[in-house]
């Protein structure tokens, strides 16, 4: 991505992801649901996370999906972890 | 759009890479326990055999392998695979509760994973994303033999993890389901010290103990495992086709017998939907009759089968692709 990544951009291209992968449009999914309600287990969780550590281009711990469990908690600690990182 | 679905492209993400996953670590696991699945039953069988020359193999040890055999049978093809994977028929939650850790006590997997990529194989069946087609190693040195092998036990090692999330939402939604997926680990732990329990009390020995684990627990797996794998392998290469379906599924009267009918494999994949294998009177299938007693009981519902008409209308004219004519054998 071109600019500092914001919460935004994190929980826009995760929404984009359940969108695509559980073929759903993309208003119904809600930020603030937890992931297993979507029907993603713990592995299909860290499958997910692998894919946004590669869009991203940065390390990712596996069960992150997993310890803070809607797209919208993804997304605020991995913004503010990113931030913390590149000043 | 928000109102639209996206698609993987738009991503950036191939569209067959949802089928599978890639993740490395995750995959490695994976294998090891797989690994550990097949060997384990294979060497408890070795056991099982070298005690029998010090301490001859009893009622007790046979009894508990002839129980579980057909009860863990049951949860894998009227559990697993007619029900949860394929939804042929509806069943009360204790049912399904009782189902899921029969077909667990089997050890072949996490009931979520194990729906999840047997939808995968029927909707890529003998294609590049079947987990496991007999057809992979055509074109090699013992191609065919090497296939088969691939079909029966090597696609655990060397296939790509299937997405859950993928072929599996449904019941990874339903928190009853989930969770006895979740206890898979405890489940095969039963299995286990469950003959063993039954074994050493019947008995009153740890000798008893000892053989009830091996003959009821590890013989017992190797045997319902092998059994059950012939679907992929076997019954994808050997025996009639009556149907002509997209895949090289066969039937094989031989096996249904040990597999509870999975061996109708042509029928299944004609008419997967259907609670029943068997499609003609003379095909013996024991998943079938164990899911019409349940339909009797008022266990199980909605028990789906195809209509006679769509069952001949599906059918082959011997020697051709060509629909019979009605009542024509097969």
């Amino acid at each position: 991505m071109d600019h500092a990544v914001t919460a935004v951009d994190i929980r826009q291209w995760l929404a984009a992801y359940l969108s695509s992968l559980l073929e759903i449009p993309e208003c119904d999914v809600d930020t603030s649901m937890p992931f297993e309600q979507f029907g993603l287990d713990s592995a299909a969780a860290v499958a997910m996370t692998g894919d946004l550590a590669k869009r991203l281009g940065v390390e990712l711990d596996p069960d992150l999906a997993i310890r803070h469990r809607t797209i919208d908690a993804v997304s605020v600690h991995l913004a503010e972890r990113m931030r913390d990182r590149v000043p | 759009m928000p109102g639209t679905v996206r698609l993987p492209g738009e991503l950036g993400i191939d569209a067959a890479r949802f089928v599978v996953v890639e993740n490395a670590p995750l995959q490695a696991v994976q294998r090891r326990y797989a690994l550990a699945t097949i060997v384990i039953p294979f060497l408890g069988t070795l056991a099982a055999f070298a005690l029998a020359a010090y301490r001859p193999v009893g009622a007790v040890d046979l009894g508990l392998l002839a129980a579980l055999y057909v009860l863990t049978s049951v949860g894998i093809t009227v559990g697993f695979h007619r029900h949860f994977a394929h939804r042929t028929f509806q069943a009360w939650p204790a049912l399904r509760a009782a189902l899921a850790i029969l077909g667990s006590m089997a050890a072949q997997g996490h009931l979520i994973y194990w729906v999840a990529t047997h939808r995968r194989h029927h909707q890529f069946a003998e294609r590049e994303l079947d987990p496991h087609s007999p057809t992979r190693r055509e074109g090699t040195p013992l191609g065919r033999w090497r296939g088969f092998w691939h079909a029966h036990v090597g696609w655990m090692l060397h296939s790509r993890m299937t997405n859950t999330a993928k072929f599996a939402s449904d019941l990874i939604r339903d928190p009853l389901i989930a969770r006895m997926s979740e206890l898979y680990a405890v489940w095969v732990f039963l299995g286990l010290a469950l003959p063993a329990a039954v074994g050493g009390a019947l008995t009153a020995s740890w000798g008893g103990a000892l053989s009830g684990l091996l003959w009821g627990g590890l013989v017992r797996m190797f045997l319902v495992h092998h059994m059950m794998w012939t679907s992929g392998s076997t019954a994808h290469m050997f025996g009639t086709r009556p149907f002509a379906t997209e895949d090289d599924s066969a039937n094989n009267f031989i096996l249904a017998l040990p597999n509870l009918g999975e061996g109708w494999h042509n029928n299944h994949h004609a008419f997967p939907y259907s609670a029943r294998f068997s499609l003609r009177w003379w095909q013996i299938d024991m998943g079938g009759w164990a899911i019409g007693a349940f339909e009797t009981l008022g266990w199980a519902w909605d028990v789906r089968a195809p209509s006679p008409e769509a069952v001949e209308s599906r059918r082959k004219a011997a020697g051709t692709g060509a629909p019979a004519a009605p009542g024509a054998d097969s």
